[in-house]
């Protein structure tokens, strides 16, 4: 590993006398569109980063996290503003030259984006994305060193092939590129980085992988690290301190270890119980009523006040300042003092671990999967064999899991149950119906509910009309079409107030209801839930789980659940089918495979999910077939 | 979308804020509409006697943009001329925005054989010189206004389908889409309403592209002397003639000349403007 070169000439001497790295104080961030409404993104936020230190800053979506980051590099959009005061090494950035701002990007600041596949260049080759960042001294060397260096930056990212220098970011996988972007990202030597998300888009596997390598990294070279991220459990893992960051403003600061042991904050405390426990399956699963509020809706009131269990008028009438509670801890709940012993009883009592589910009769399955094989052709390559020979059942009103990474043909396989790809060979059957057998009669039995909530839903029509839709193309008499929708509407839980909004309008857990509603109008046996929550924040996923336990118990439906998490899994299914390179390697009880997994590759997906205690397990080829 | 800044979807948008030039656009079409409909009754202005008296004379009380080279009013040939400068562009932009839309949008969704064939039809139409074969078919036709418009409405097509093509696949990739087969909807249904519904502001401002294009095509083809009948108030053909008394009245070709450019702006405008607003009010997505 190269001795990073702005160490020496970088950092001051380590003694902590001096200002600290990033001061941020008062922070706002408004939007103010040339033709609309003003709007408050963060009101007022205080933070610190010292030397060498790293922070996590924890948000929902709309919680203002991403601009934050933003403001800190003056990267806001066009038309967003920022007030108050954001110091680095005790110099102010916001009021800073364009000049001298440029030329702290890169040396003092530097992000890391979420999505490494859009965050390099496609036409830049990996190596040339580092050289660019090179600090100006060595910039000026012979191509032969400047390469060397760049490989040098490569194995400081764990990436020990030369070649990858030569390679275009298409050539690599997700994980790879993030590696990349991080070892360009660091070429400047950074004082500080500011991570936003960098493994939310990564299979679990890899996002541990990279989370190790930001803290090794960071440790290394001693650089400050902030860590933006809607996950605690990710926070926690590589974080010294964190900032729980609500509808604009700071609602608790506190440290890692701390702030696990015990919230002090009735959010914090909502958001640790609603990211489902790996180790105990809880039913219901604790969750947050509603969602997150725009923060210039909430003025002159404490944020969180409309979905706490705890308030009270007192939180109501003023916006309550964020105070210190302890040692090095702030919380801004104004009734912390009372409700803090009701605080630590709420949270054991939530969390308790429910029995596991019954064993279900698998003579009478609806789905039933043999020797299912896909193939893709590619157009003079080497056909890629998603799918090699899949077998799996699934009991009348049970719930089956089918847990693997991207690339392993879960998918696939979900597209093949509900008829949108065809299986090279091997037999479908749900509900005793052959799958080939004419569409129109298949849908009536199986259902999917996709991913994404942002795009499964036609953004020009209401959500309303959409339901009633899916009812008149399967044959509900015209005069109950109406009847229909709003109890539909009413079974997942949506106000009828709904059904004249179009989807823009909703947030991503409205969605998924509707598009769970709009399954239901099928009225199907079996449905096929592909990473339904995996796209929703923390507190809205725990919604939507119970809403799919709920209605399995009063509808009698059964449930395929397609997805990568396995805490997920753990509360809403009975049994497990690990799906790895198109294949089912091990399947069972969910108890049996997260407790005692037998399958290297679930012994590796359990070891990778963040805070879980790091085992050994030997390195596995990608989930991804090769071509 | 997690992480991702969430733009404010829960409230009404803001009320709608009209720009100036979409306001003129709009009135302006507006006028030439009026002009079209209700010209006749309140112009009694004779559009095609000729008065050798008062040729090409300048603006005056009695005639707002003077005369021409035969002595006509220009500003009661203007108004007239309304009607043959909207029909023949709208019946151009209407047949480009129906068939892209059966044809296009079907090309899209189906994929295959179908969409092999169209868009070979549509390469072989891009490959003939479109106002040239105008030219020599209206030419050897004999045809005035009516072969003129008929010949550009089908050379017209090609670009509208490739188009709309276009926009079609890429909604039909889209999760909605699939989610729609998925419930049982029939594949009419998801090509016209949920598709051609979604790919609605390409095809409006497309629409007003066909339009402003048609309406110089036909005042070249005019001015060219194909077309519309020599005689005939129509702007294109104001243009040639009134060039005779450039020097004694230059609003004669002058005032067709710019209502021709104002038209087609003001279309354009209008389509544009259009075009942005549906398209922001879905969120950007």
């Amino acid at each position: 590993m190269p001795p990073p070169s702005g160490l020496e000439e970088g950092l001051p001497s380590p003694s902590r006398s001096g200002p600290p790295l990033l001061e941020v104080t008062g922070l706002e961030i408004v939007h103010r569109p040339k033709n609309g409404a003003q709007r408050t993104i963060l009101a007022g936020v205080d933070l610190e980063v010292g030397l060498g230190e790293t922070i996590g800053i924890v948000g929902e979506s709309g919680s203002g996290k991403s601009m934050l980051a933003k403001a800190v590099a003056r990267l806001l959009p066009r038309e967003v503003h920022a007030g108050g005061s954001v110091r680095f090494r005790g110099t102010e950035l916001l009021t800073m030259r364009k000049r001298q701002m440029d030329a702290l990007r890169g040396s003092g600041v530097t992000i890391l984006y979420q999505d490494p596949f859009t965050m390099l260049n496609p036409l830049l080759r990996c190596g040339d994305h580092i050289i660019e960042g090179l600090p100006g001294g060595t910039r000026r060397g012979r191509r032969r060193a400047l390469r060397d260096e760049a490989v040098r930056r490569l194995a400081e990212v764990g990436i020990d092939n030369p070649d990858v220098v030569n390679s275009y970011p298409f050539e690599l996988s997700g994980g790879m590129r993030q590696r990349v972007a991080l070892a360009a990202a660091l070429a400047s030597d950074p004082a500080l980085l500011v991570a936003d998300e960098p493994s939310t888009a990564l299979d679990v596997t890899t996002q541990a992988e990279v989370l190790e390598l930001l803290r090794s990294t960071q440790v290394a070279r001693g650089m400050g690290l902030v860590l933006i991220t809607h996950d605690l459990r990710v926070a926690f893992s590589v974080c010294a301190r964190v900032y729980v960051l609500y509808a604009g403003s700071v609602l608790e600061s506190a440290p890692a270890n701390e702030l696990d042991r015990e919230p002090l904050h009735p959010y914090s405390l909502g958001l640790l119980v609603s990211d489902p426990p790996v180790d105990r399956r809880v039913s219901p699963l604790p969750m947050i009523e509603g969602s997150v509020p725009s923060p210039g809706d909430v003025t002159n009131q404490c944020n969180f006040a409309a979905r706490c269990a705890w308030a009270e008028d007192v939180c109501r009438s003023a916006a309550p300042p964020l105070v210190t509670v302890g040692p090095a801890r702030k919380s801004a709940c104004v009734r912390i003092s009372e409700i803090r012993p009701a605080l630590g009883r709420a949270r054991a009592e939530l969390l308790q671990a429910s029995p596991p589910p019954a064993p279900v009769d698998l003579t009478d399955a609806v789905l039933r999967v043999r020797d299912l094989r896909k193939v893709f052709a590619h157009r003079g390559g080497r056909p890629t064999e998603a799918l090699r020979g899949v077998s799996l059942d699934v009991g009348r009103n049970e719930s089956v899991g089918l847990v693997g990474e991207s690339g392993s043909g879960k998918t696939t396989l979900a597209r093949c149950l509900v008829g949108l790809e065809t299986p090279t060979s091997g037999t479908i059957e749900i509900a005793g119906l052959e799958v080939g057998a004419p569409a129109a009669k298949l849908h009536k039995t199986v259902q999917i509910v996709f991913q994404d909530p942002y795009s499964s839903l036609d953004p020009r029509q209401t959500v309303g009309s959409s339901v009633r839709e899916t009812l008149r193309a399967n044959g509900c008499a015209r005069g109950r079409l109406d009847e229909r929708v709003a109890e539909l509407f009413a079974e997942v839980g949506l106000s009828s107030s709904y059904l004249r909004r179009l989807p823009a309008r909703l947030s991503g857990g409205e969605r998924q209801r509707v598009a769970i509603a709009r399954a239901l109008a099928v009225e199907p046996e079996l449905i096929i839930c592909d990473e339904p929550v995996s796209a929703l924040d923390v507190s809205v996923q725990a919604q939507v789980l119970n809403l799919f336990t709920e209605l399995r118990e009063r509808l009698g439906l059964s449930y395929l659940f397609i997805t990568h998490d396995l805490a997920v899994v753990r509360q809403v299914v009975d049994r497990i089918y690990v799906c790895y390179r198109g294949e089912i390697v091990e399947h069972g009880t969910v108890d049996k495979i997260l407790d005692a997994p037998e399958h290297a590759y679930t012994a590796r997906l359990i070891a990778s999910i963040p805070g879980a205690t790091a085992s050994s397990a030997r390195p596995l080829p990608a989930p991804m077939i090769p071509r | 979308m997690i992480g991702g800044l969430a733009l404010p979807v829960g409230r009404r948008t803001s009320r709608l804020r009209v720009p100036v030039t979409i306001v003129v656009s709009s009135v302006f079409i507006l006028a030439v509409v009026v002009g079209a409909i209700a010209g006749p009754t309140f112009i009694h202005t004779s559009t095609s006697a000729p008065n050798p008296l008062s040729v090409g004379t300048m603006p005056s009380h009695a005639h707002l943009f003077g005369t021409d080279e035969l002595g006509r009013d220009v500003f009661a040939r203007l108004v007239a001329g309304t009607t043959t400068a909207l029909t023949g562009p709208l019946i151009i932009a209407i047949s480009g925005f129906a068939v892209s839309a059966l044809v296009g949008v079907a090309a899209g969704y189906f994929g295959g054989a179908l969409d092999a064939v169209t868009m070979r039809f549509v390469d072989f139409m891009f490959a003939l010189p479109a106002l040239l074969l105008a030219i020599v078919i209206v030419t050897v036709v004999q045809g005035g206004y009516w072969i003129a418009v008929l010949v550009l409405a089908v050379l017209n097509v090609q670009g509208d389908i490739r188009l709309v093509r276009g926009a079609a696949l890429e909604q039909r990739n889209l999760v909605y889409v699939e989610a729609a087969r998925v419930t049982g909807i029939s594949r009419f249904s998801i090509m016209y309403r949920h598709i051609a519904r979604n790919i609605l502001p390409i095809l409006l401002a497309d629409f007003a592209t066909d339009f402003a294009g048609a309406l110089v095509a036909l005042a070249g083809l005019a001015f060219l002397g194909l077309g519309a009948e020599p005689g005939t108030p129509d702007w294109g053909l104001m243009l040639t003639e009134g060039q005779t008394v450039l020097f004694e009245n230059p609003f004669a070709a002058l005032a067709p000349g710019i209502a021709i450019v104002l038209l087609a702006v003001s279309v354009n405008l209008i389509g544009d403007w259009l075009y942005e607003r549906r398209a922001s009010a879905i969120g950007g997505r």
